[in-house]
């Protein structure tokens, strides 16, 4: 088979009305291109032949029966109400940032201290990279037993 | 008026999973039928057919409408019948190699093609026929595969296809040009033009 890219595009009906102009003219004068673009819409013919299989009559209710005893893929939406944790980290950044700022600096380790968890605290880090400050953290109380305890206080120097 | 795809994947990301039973009944036929021709059918497809929703039942909830609910679902569909024909270890069920003989006594071929002289825009395809020009689907690829039972079967276009398959648009022209040469060459006894002056209209 010729391989010529202008035969799909034919077959596609994407050539210009002067692309199929000249294409028709190029098959008049060639014969072996005329009969390669004609089975080639034959192929295309016997493609669209072809039945559209049709499911069993049961696959709907056989789909539904097992969706229905999965979780339902329900989404979250946004509420003002309902602060996203994104929000939520922007406010805790703004207030130890505020805290930085207001507080006297008498020596070269003014401290703020607040109490949050890890996560937020990696989030501080993160945003006080830049401004040369070094967040430190600190478990919240002293004993083994408080080892757990989720919220750190964390203090920042500089 | 019928609900819209997105609104009924609202619906259903809100809760209402009955919604997603429309969805079904909307897209069943063409997701089991595009499953058919890439796996070849059988007892499978409907299992494979009903993995595909269950999928996208589970994932709906990460949909967020940036493509149409239709090119997801086909490219959740596209994905796991990869997956499923590279689990296969059995070869497609063919019932006679297109690259057999097919010359009789007198030389001449033996195969039942077409009448493309009475009938040429409307082709009729016997049972025989229309099992060789599936057994030829089936010997593409899987990548041209694809392509061409999207775009020539199915009638997505070359957008719709790239979108479903994650690939360049120039990737699925270039398959969809393979995948004609290669079932051109497997059906050429069914689509020889006798003489070299028939050249169909367009």
């Amino acid at each position: 088979m010729r391989r010529d890219k202008t035969i799909h595009a034919w077959l596609d009906q994407r050539l210009s009305p002067a692309e199929r102009e000249r294409f028709a003219e190029r098959q008049a004068a060639d014969p072996a291109l005329a009969a390669t673009a004609e089975e080639a819409r034959r192929v295309q013919q016997l493609l669209r032949a072809l039945p559209v299989d049709e499911p069993p009559a049961d696959l709907a209710d056989n789909i539904m029966r097992a969706v229905r005893t999965a979780p339902a893929p329900v989404v979250r939406r946004w509420a003002w109400w309902q602060p996203s944790r994104a929000m939520m980290l922007a406010g805790a950044t703004v207030a130890v940032l505020a805290a930085v700022v207001m507080l006297p600096r008498e020596d070269s380790r003014a401290v703020a201290t607040a109490q949050l968890t890890d996560t937020d605290r990696r989030f501080v880090q993160e945003c006080l990279r830049d401004y040369h400050y070094e967040v430190s953290t600190r478990l919240a109380g002293s004993g083994p037993a408080d080892r757990a305890v989720t919220p750190t206080d964390v203090v920042l120097e500089f | 008026m019928q609900p819209t795809d997105l609104e009924l994947v609202e619906r259903v990301q809100s809760g209402d999973t009955e919604a997603f039973g429309v969805l079904v009944r909307r897209y069943q036929q063409r997701v089991y039928s595009h499953v058919c021709r890439m796996t070849g059918g059988g007892e499978d497809a409907a299992d494979l057919t009903q993995e595909v929703f269950v999928k996208v039942y589970n994932s709906l909830n990460r949909f967020r409408g940036q493509a149409s609910f239709q090119t997801w679902l086909f490219r959740v569909t596209a994905n796991l019948c990869v997956d499923r024909h590279r689990r296969a270890t059995r070869a497609p069920q063919v019932t006679r190699s297109l690259d057999a003989p097919l010359a009789g006594e007198d030389g001449e071929f033996e195969v039942e093609a077409p009448d493309w002289e009475q009938n040429p825009e409307q082709v009729l395809l016997t049972a025989e026929l229309q099992q060789q020009v599936r057994s030829a689907i089936l010997q593409l690829s899987e990548k041209l595969r694809a392509v061409v039972v999207m775009h020539d079967l199915e009638g997505l276009s070359y957008e719709e296809i790239a979108a479903a398959l994650g690939i360049p648009v120039g990737t699925v022209k270039s398959r969809l040009f393979n995948a004609r040469a290669a079932l051109h060459e497997l059906l050429l006894p069914y689509v020889r033009v006798r003489s070299a002056g028939g050249t169909g209209g367009h």
